[in-house]
């Protein structure tokens, strides 16, 4: 099975005007292509940090990155984004969307940074095809404030898939909504990985952490739990 | 109350760069408010120090000839001394006339400016004496008493502060006066002839220079003043006015009776409040200068708000805070209100302390252009309005912060994680306040250049001649009947060689200065009647040489000319191209009036005299050798003190004095003192300006960056490269900016298009590249504005701008 993700000694620590907070503790994280980890633990635990630092929105203090077989530890601004741009996609519990943009345009938005030259005419059928994978095709030229909270977060999801990235990273992605469109967006989710796609994904909710097929518990900026459900595990190995 | 205080000291103290910023920028154009203010107030409010002060009225003579056009107005001398004798209106009245004189009794020879009054004048003005006593009854009229009275400044300046003043001999004109009296520091002279002209020195009327006319019926004289008081009257001052005139148009016509040229001429009297006198036409100045000053606390109070804006959506989260805790919006404002109150009370004291150094600068630089300047000084007036102010300005503030506080998103921005949507000026008011910003500086930084480059231009412009290391000598004769000319000019001529004798003196010129005016001659071509108006000064044989003006066709004065003042005279270039535009324009015969035929032997070169833009037409003719006006120009680097002329002109003739020994270049200086000050005030604008745009354009756009945070934090998650981001700011910045200064352009197009002539072409000239500056200048400073903040912003770690609260 491919590494898609090798963490190897990882700590992170934030000073700040009157105290040191390690938020990860000599953390080691290994995620293979075609897996979906969860990450749980308390509040404070370091769950978003951990996942800043895999999708290189933040660099660790210690400890070493390989990305897709690249070490990635320390990379310059400009590649660091390129990377994001072709190997990551985000799901935030916020949406993030672009306020003054249409659904199309924020779904477009990752190809706008590509160094792949498109034609308009690519760029359309891309972002037709994810959005139509997320059931949203009839809304493009909508704005982002004109949808619901669940249509809001399926843009997003769509917006992190239209660049095929190698892992999809996930913060509390039901944190904004009501169960019903909750349980859509883990419906998706789930589907996604099946049909291929890396997931690791953060979350409060035991209910949602038991759809990923390796369980991780972090407590104090260490892993100290992980649980991996056979009989899933068996079906990728299938 | 104690806590919202303390609350409102911590909060306002917190950033200290902030408080600097808004402190300076408000320091510095209130305290121009209020010294305009200040100002305004004591010349067109306040009343005059003076005892019924609206009683004092200056009576004026207005002369109008048969054709009933207005001449002049001035009074005859003995139409005034008979006025004065034989008035009924005025319970109190005074003669006032003016005079500069040298005071002889002292070996430097100061010149001072002497006043000439009939005793009532201190009673008007309801002065008290530091020492001594003021003129009484025994110095009246014809009394001829020769005594003195000091001024406080004379007293200290050129004795002192001699507590012997008293009974000491002051002499002037070769008559000794005795001192009776030194004004206090306290009294304030209403200058009624010129603003800025104080007396050092009062004298009994009976001396006044003019008192040789004093038979002359005919002739009029402007320096010549009445003022009195009102008498209790029913009447009103127009029916006053009416029987003040018959009188002295009665008079008049009665005297002149048998001189056929003033036939169908009459006088009419006019009152003039003194207040008015004093104040002239200064009004339309007080305010413009209060639009200015108010201009610029405008923009002032702009930026401010910006700043403020920026700062009222930092601290969204502790107003969310507060709302939650059940913080109504009224409480929100009085905390913001105590806050700014704070902060404004700074700039208040800091405005005040430079007012007060404001003060000191216009009583030392501008006493010659505002009336009252001496006046000047922080008083209640300034009080008040700088606690107006404040309270205003802290209101205003206060009420647009609350303003952006959209109260029901506040609390629920602490329950979500939205991004502080509770606090914050939309896009379209943040667009609009930089468009605005842009313009408003655009604008003025175009007209501040232009300003600054005009005034520049003059000063720098060459003015064709040489005036370093030269001073212009004038002498004043203190006898009683002035000498003809055949004993002027031995002296004169001892004068010139004992000058030269000096190891500092290169060269001596009998001239006037190149500097000093010329007279307007009316004159025609000998023969015919084309008629020129050259303007006219008299020059010795080395003047054109000696100031470095250069011949360009024919020859200048010899010593011939001069000795035997032959009928010669010496044009410049733009006389002689009017009057033979293609060959030479020697040759040519003038008649001066009566058959007094001059002939051109000479074109020079023409020169400018500083602050003037176009060379007019001049003549130049011998100067007699009795002339008492000297040029003296020294070895580089060295000087002849003014006591030491004195000295040398004492020993030849104890009669002569130094009537005026200064530098040409300081006249240079003095009469390029409008140009001085508009290059000092637009360079200081200009920096002003500079700042407070830049301040204002940072926190407009640091604010634009601080509202689009997450979305830039969400954008390079995406994979958006630093210079993606840096390109995109960059655009959306410059498309807003431009248009702002797009506007500017039209604007000054549009003022270029529709202002009178003169500005116009004030304007025009470098206009463009003036415009290509000033955008340049706005460019790279909304750049820097725009990059600083942004910098900051994408090196940082990507995660923290999409974190909410910071
Ligand atoms: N920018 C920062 N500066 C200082 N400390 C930080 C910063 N970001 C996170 N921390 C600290 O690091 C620790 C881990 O934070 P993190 O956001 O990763 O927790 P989390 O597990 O995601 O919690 P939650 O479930 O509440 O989202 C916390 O103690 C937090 O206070
Ligand atoms: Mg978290």
């Amino acid at each position: 099975m491919k590494e898609i993700i090798k963490l190897t000694g990882i700590s992170k620590k934030f000073e700040t005007e009157f105290m040191e907070t390690h938020a990860l503790d000599s953390l080691d994280l290994t995620i293979y292509e075609g897996d979906y980890v969860s990450i749980s633990g308390p509040s404070g635990c370091g769950k978003s940090t951990l996942l800043s630092i895999i999708g290189l929105l933040d660099s660790p203090t210690e400890g070493s990155y390989i990305l897709d077989g690249e070490d990635v530890t320390t990379l310059s601004v400009n590649r660091e984004a390129e990377f994001r741009n072709k190997n990551i996609g985000f799901i935030f519990q916020s949406f993030n969307l672009i306020d003054d943009m249409s659904v199309h345009d924020n779904v477009a938005l990752p190809l706008r940074y590509s160094s792949e030259e498109l034609t308009e005419q690519q760029v359309s059928e891309k972002v037709q095809h994810y959005l139509s994978l997320v059931g949203l095709e009839h809304r493009a030229m909508h704005k982002p404030n004109q949808l619901s909270g669940g249509q809001q977060q399926r843009v997003a999801i769509a917006r992190a898939l239209v660049n095929s990235p190698s892992i999809l990273l996930v913060d509390e992605p039901t944190g904004n909504l009501d169960s019903k469109s909750g349980d859509t967006i883990m419906k998706l989710l789930d589907e996604l990985n099946k049909n291929g796609s890396t997931i690791c994904m953060v979350t409060h909710d035991t209910t949602y952490a038991r759809y990923a097929k390796t369980q991780l518990h972090l407590l104090d900026g260490k892993i100290v739990e992980q649980n991996a459900e056979p009989e899933r595990q068996l079906e990728v190995a299938v | 109350m104690k806590f919202l205080l303390t609350r409102a000291w911590h909060n306002a103290m917190k950033s200290s760069s902030f408080l600097a910023v808004v402190v300076t920028t408000l320091g510095f154009s209130l305290s121009a408010l209020l010294c305009v203010l200040t100002l305004a107030y004591l010349i067109l409010v306040e009343p005059l120090p003076y005892p019924d002060q609206e009683k004092l009225y200056r009576v004026d003579h207005h002369l109008t000839n048969h054709e009933g056009k207005s001449e002049i107005n001035a009074f005859t001398y003995p139409g005034l001394v008979d006025f004065y004798k034989n008035q009924t209106e005025f319970s109190l009245g005074a003669m006032v006339t003016y005079g500069k004189d040298v005071l002889t009794s002292l070996p430097e020879q100061p010149t001072l400016n002497t006043g000439y009054v009939t005793p009532e004048w201190f009673q008007l003005l309801g002065t008290s004496l530091a020492l001594g006593r003021g003129f009484t009854e025994e110095e009246g009229l014809e009394s001829f008493i020769p005594q003195a009275v000091l001024t406080h400044k004379t007293w200290m300046d050129v004795y002192g502060g001699d507590s012997e003043i008293l009974d000491k001999t002051v002499s002037f004109s070769g008559v000794n006066f005795k001192v009776i009296g030194v004004l206090p520091e306290t009294f304030v002279e209403p200058e009624i002839y010129e603003v800025g002209r104080q007396v050092d020195i009062w004298l009994p009327w009976d001396y006044n220079l003019s008192s040789g006319m004093h038979f002359l019926w005919g002739n009029i004289n402007p320096m010549l003043m009445y003022v009195g008081r009102l008498a209790e009257s029913d009447q009103g001052v127009k029916a006053i006015e009416r029987s003040v005139s018959m009188y002295i148009n009665d008079t008049w016509q009665e005297k002149n009776a048998h001189v056929e040229y003033y036939n169908g001429w009459s006088i009419d009297a006019r009152l003039t409040p003194l207040a008015d006198v004093v104040t002239g036409d200064v009004g339309s100045i007080i305010y413009l200068l209060i639009i200015g000053a108010v201009g610029l606390l405008i923009i002032a109070c702009a930026n401010i708000t910006n700043v403020f804006i920026s700062r009222t959506a930092n601290n969204g989260q502790n107003l969310a805070i507060s709302a939650s805790l059940g913080a109504k919006p009224r409480d929100i404002f009085r905390q913001y209100f105590i806050e700014y109150g704070i902060i404004i009370g700074f700039s208040i004291t800091f405005a005040l302390l430079l007012s007060y150094f404001g003060f000191v600068l216009i009583q030392n630089h501008l006493a010659d252009i505002l009336p009252r300047a001496g006046e000047l000084q922080i008083n209640f007036t300034t009080i008040v309005c700088a606690l107006l102010l404040a309270v205003l300005l802290t209101s205003i503030f206060a009420l647009f912060s609350v303003k952006m506080i959209n109260y029901g998103a506040l609390k629920t921005m602490l329950q979500s994680s939205g991004k502080g949507r509770g606090v914050q000026v939309s896009k379209g008011v943040r667009t609009q306040l930089m468009f605005l910003q842009v313009a408003v500086v655009s604008i003025l930084i175009f007209a501040n250049i232009s300003l600054f480059k005009n005034a520049m231009e003059v000063m720098n412009k060459p003015t064709g001649f040489e005036y370093q290391d030269t001073k212009y000598l004038i002498l004043s004769i203190s006898a009683p009947e002035f000498p003809m000319p055949h004993e002027i000019i031995p002296v004169m001529d001892e004068l010139k060689s004992e000058l030269l004798a000096l190891p500092e003196v290169k060269d001596v010129s009998q001239s006037a200065s190149p500097l000093s005016g010329f007279r307007i001659l009316a004159t025609t071509l000998a023969g015919e009647s084309t008629r020129y108006t050259p303007q006219n000064k008299w020059v010795g044989d080395n003047y054109f040489s000696f100031i470095g003006q250069e011949l360009i066709d024919g020859r200048t004065f010899s010593d011939v000319d001069i000795r035997d003042r032959n009928s010669v005279v010496v044009i410049n270039e733009q006389f002689a191209r009017e009057l033979a535009p293609e060959g030479s324009a020697v040759g040519t015969k003038f008649d001066y009036g009566n058959n007094d035929i001059h002939t051109v032997i000479g074109v020079v070169k023409g020169v400018a005299i500083p602050g003037e833009s176009d060379i007019p037409i001049r003549s130049y003719r011998p100067a007699p050798e009795s002339f008492t006006s000297l040029m003296v120009k020294f070895n580089p680097g060295q000087d002849v003190s003014k006591e030491k002329v004195a000295e040398v002109l004492s020993e030849i003739d104890k009669l002569y004095a130094v009537f005026y020994f200064d530098p040409l270049e300081s006249i240079v200086a003095k009469r390029l003192f409008a140009q001085t000050m508009t290059t000092v005030v637009t360079a200081f604008l200009a920096c002003l300006l500079f700042v407070l745009a830049g301040v204002g354009l940072y926190g407009v756009l640091s604010y634009n960056l601080h509202m689009r945070r997450a979305e830039i934090g969400t954008r390079m998650a995406i994979g958006a490269k630093v210079s993606d981001i840096l390109k995109m700011i960059l655009k959306n910045t410059f498309s807003v900016a431009g248009f702002g200064m797009g506007f500017a352009v039209l604007v000054v197009i549009f003022a270029y298009l529709n202002v009178p002539g003169d500005i116009a072409e004030f304007l025009g000239g470098d206009m463009v590249l003036d415009l290509f500056i000033t955008l340049l200048v706005i460019s790279v400073l909304t750049f820097i504005a725009c990059y600083l903040p942004l910098r900051a912003m994408v090196y940082k770690p990507v995660i923290s701008n999409l974190q909410d609260n910071q």
